[in-house]
């Protein structure tokens, strides 16, 4: 058996941690730079607010009606669901970290309907005492079940709890599920499905599996083994090893200087190279992205490169990894641009221990090492602390975060008032 | 670490017996995930020495006792008082002026935490 753990509008019900006025009213969460909603409470729905609606457009009109809007808070998130997949770890012999709000259990050496039960009551009551925060539990035979099951526990249950270990349970809510909602067919397929006459979970469970493995290729065929109870999909492992790091942000206004373009790269450089050493790896090669608004804009505006660079040998230096960066950025910019986006990712990365040691390295390789972990250290503490000039001062290009909430469990100045 | 820095000379004596230093998160939080730090921003528990802007050690994973120092949610916000349980269920405040909040039904108080700490900063 599988358990799908799910929180309920996760992001929301961060802010409502700490926000206890907030139970119960309409609340929104904010996309980067403020852009479109990525999280609505149940109250926001039933105002008519949607998923993806621009907040730009809808913001006077809801404000005006008591909508409370946040943008998103992401150190508050990790923090919370970290400490959820914690407690979940702590409840089942194997988890599989999904998402940030989703984790999958393997419960494969439990049969009994009584104690599955026991376990999804217990995951619930834990995560809403310990950590403050409503998740629904959907179990069965496979993956895929699990999921629909999750599916099934929002939309037909009181106490956001389902287990779909008979089949003709399964069966009867698979009738009721429109065949987006299944695991791995999404928007774009279902459209396809739809014309053969495929509208629910139950009609994609008896189709014919030759056809449709003609017609669409293995990995539906495994979805619809899925569905019918056969286990295609195991638990992944919790630690994969990170092969590219990325960090990138679109601006909160367009940038052309390339000073500015510099600046904003070396600070998500100084970011994956912080990245980098948390999870005690060096890379050999970066590549530097930027691009001009994809949307709505005419052909010849539109300015997209990237560029590679090779570094001489392995590192987790950021100073000489700012340096790669700055270079690369030099060579792939353009005068008379608007840019949007600039981004960074290091690739071929090895783990700390075992490296090889080159003919070329530098002296004073310990004083380097000294140095990151001495700002790791003071960074840990106080975000941004200390930073090179190279990450600029004014970083008229960050974010738009208007509407943030506190660091909460994050940041000492930030910590929850009591009277 | 320091024998690579400086190859030559006697490694210290105390090498086999060092260990890490003592950590004051290990001696004080035994449920990481359900340990929360706030902080106290009225003199409503001076009486017992928890100064103002003192920092709590908050374990959302504890059940109440009597005379347990808690968070509890009293008209939509957080509050830290002193549990009382018996006679009559009540939450003290430990302030110059001690005025309880009297709670008529059980249902009523949502206990967020224990409170298993407080750090006064001078």
């Amino acid at each position: 058996m599988f358990m799908l753990v799910d929180c309920n509008c996760f992001y929301v019900s961060c802010e409502r941690v700490f926000r206890p006025d907030l139970n119960k009213k309409p609340v929104v969460v904010l996309s980067n730079n403020d852009g479109c909603v990525i999280a609505l409470s149940k109250e926001a729905k039933c105002l008519g607010i949607k998923m993806c609606d621009p907040w730009f457009k809808i913001k006077n009109y809801y404000s005006f009606r008591g909508v409370v809007a946040f943008s998103s808070n992401y150190e508050l998130y990790a923090d919370l669901s970290y400490r959820i997949m914690n407690i979940l770890e702590s409840l089942a012999p194997k988890i599989e970290v999904y998402s940030i709000d989703e984790a999958f259990l393997d419960l494969s050496q439990i049969n009994n309907n009584v104690d599955i039960k026991k376990i999804a009551v217990q995951c619930q009551a834990k995560i809403k005492k310990y950590v403050g925060i409503p998740v629904r539990v959907g179990s069965g035979p496979t993956k895929t079940i699990a999921k629909i099951a999750s599916y099934g526990a929002k939309y037909y249950t009181k106490n956001n709890i389902l287990n779909l270990s008979k089949i003709n349970d399964q069966y009867k809510i698979m009738q009721d599920i429109p065949v987006k909602e299944v695991w791995g067919v999404g928007l774009k397929l279902s459209n396809r499905l739809s014309l053969l006459g495929i509208r629910t979970a139950a009609d994609l469970l008896r189709s014919d599996i030759v056809y449709m493995k003609k017609m669409f290729g293995i990995s539906l065929v495994k979805t619809i083994m899925e569905l019918n109870g056969q286990e295609c999909m195991s638990l992944q492992s919790k630690y994969r090893e990170k092969k590219q790091i990325i960090v990138s942000r679109s601006f909160s206004q367009k940038i052309d200087k390339l000073s500015s373009l510099q600046e904003a790269v070396s600070d998500y450089t100084a970011r994956a190279a912080e990245k980098l050493r948390r999870g005690k790896q060096l890379c050999k090669s970066l590549t530097v992205f930027l691009r001009t608004n994809t949307f709505g804009v005419s052909n010849d505006s539109h300015y997209e490169r990237s560029y590679y660079v090779p570094l001489l040998s392995l590192t987790d230096d950021t100073r000489e990894l700012i340096t790669a960066a700055k270079f690369a950025m030099k060579r792939i910019y353009r005068l008379g641009y608007s840019y949007n986006k600039v981004g960074i990712v290091f690739s071929d990365l090895s783990r700390n221990n075992n490296i090889q040691i080159e003919i070329f390295n530098k002296r004073g390789e310990g004083r380097a090492k000294r140095l990151m972990r001495a700002i790791d250290e003071i960074n840990f503490h106080n975000k941004g602390k200390v930073m090179f000039l190279a990450q600029g001062v004014e970083k008229c290009w960050s974010m738009k975060r208007d509407y943030q909430s506190p660091k909460y469990t994050t940041s000492w100045h930030d910590l929850p008032g009591v009277m | 670490m320091f024998l690579k820095r400086d190859p030559v000379g006697w490694p210290s004596p105390a090498d086999d017996y060092s260990e890490d230093f003592i950590s004051l998160n290990q001696h004080l939080i035994k449920n990481p995930a359900a340990t929360y730090l706030m902080r106290i921003d009225s003199n409503s528990m001076i009486g017992i020495g928890i100064n103002i802007k003192s920092i709590l050690i908050v374990d959302r994973s504890l059940k109440p006792k009597n005379n347990n120092i808690v968070i509890a949610l009293v008209d939509g916000s957080y509050v830290c008082r002193q549990l009382k349980l018996f006679p009559k269920l009540e939450l003290i405040s430990r302030g110059v002026v001690n005025k309880p909040i009297t709670i008529d039904k059980e249902e009523e108080l949502e206990i967020i935490g224990v409170v298993i700490a407080a750090i006064n900063q001078y």
